[in-house]
């Protein structure tokens, strides 16, 4: 009964270790970040060469319509 | 005799005794629980986003309970000279595998510090083990 006390015991032990990564999820890692910080300023530069596109096909409509 | 007096009884004496199933699961599966206790109040009480060190910090625990143990035992003089010598090399043992639990923990890989946290909590629960067959009971007045 002992040595299935001390079985038990080292198991829980050694099992327990097991929950870190469920107590800790991952977090992404700071490359990732910026990663997405890029992708993200990516974006936005190609929206504002959109816009301005779009503001100067305007301007050259309104011209022509003068 | 002499191989037998100085190298096999004080080995004998590192194998944990107990007395039945419940000291013996206590001895060995309380510190799982004390991993446990460290990573949920290090995690939601103070926030803490990783776990690289803990194996380190279980093998330390264990280290300075049995280093404490071993100190009380031999001043009382419970610890027979050979004997004490094994727990003085384990003692050591133990602090260099402190460093190298550490030193698992340093890379930040996940998967390390889990492998290095087993192998912190199973020292602890030896240390745990060791510490309780070490301690003299008291006997009469």
């Amino acid at each position: 009964m002992t040595a299935l006390g001390i079985i038990l015991g080292f198991t829980i032990s050694g099992a327990s270790a097991l929950l870190l990564p469920l107590i800790f999820p991952a977090t992404p890692k700071k490359n990732e970040l910026s990663e997405d910080l890029d992708r993200a300023a990516r974006t936005a530069h190609n929206l504002q060469l959109r816009l301005e596109q779009a503001k100067r096909a305007a301007e050259s409509e309104a011209t022509a319509a003068h | 005799m002499f191989r037998s007096d100085f190298f096999i009884s004080p080995l004998e004496h590192l194998f944990p005794k107990f007395d039945g199933i419940l000291p013996a699961l206590l001895a060995t599966g309380l510190p799982g629980g004390f991993l446990i206790a460290n990573a949920l109040i290090k995690r939601f009480a103070f926030k803490q986003t990783d776990f690289h060190f803990f194996g380190g910090d279980m093998i330390f625990s264990g280290t300075v309970l049995f280093t404490s143990t071993m100190l009380r035992e031999m001043s009382l003089g419970h610890i027979p000279g050979p004997q004490g010598a094994v727990y003085w090399v384990l003692s050591l043992v133990l602090f260099f595998l402190w460093l190298l639990i550490l030193a698992m923990g340093k890379p930040k890989l996940r998967w390390l510090s889990v492998v290095a946290a087993i192998i912190g909590a199973l020292i602890f629960s030896c240390c745990s083990a060791i510490t309780w067959s070490m301690v003299v009971p008291k006997t009469g007045g």
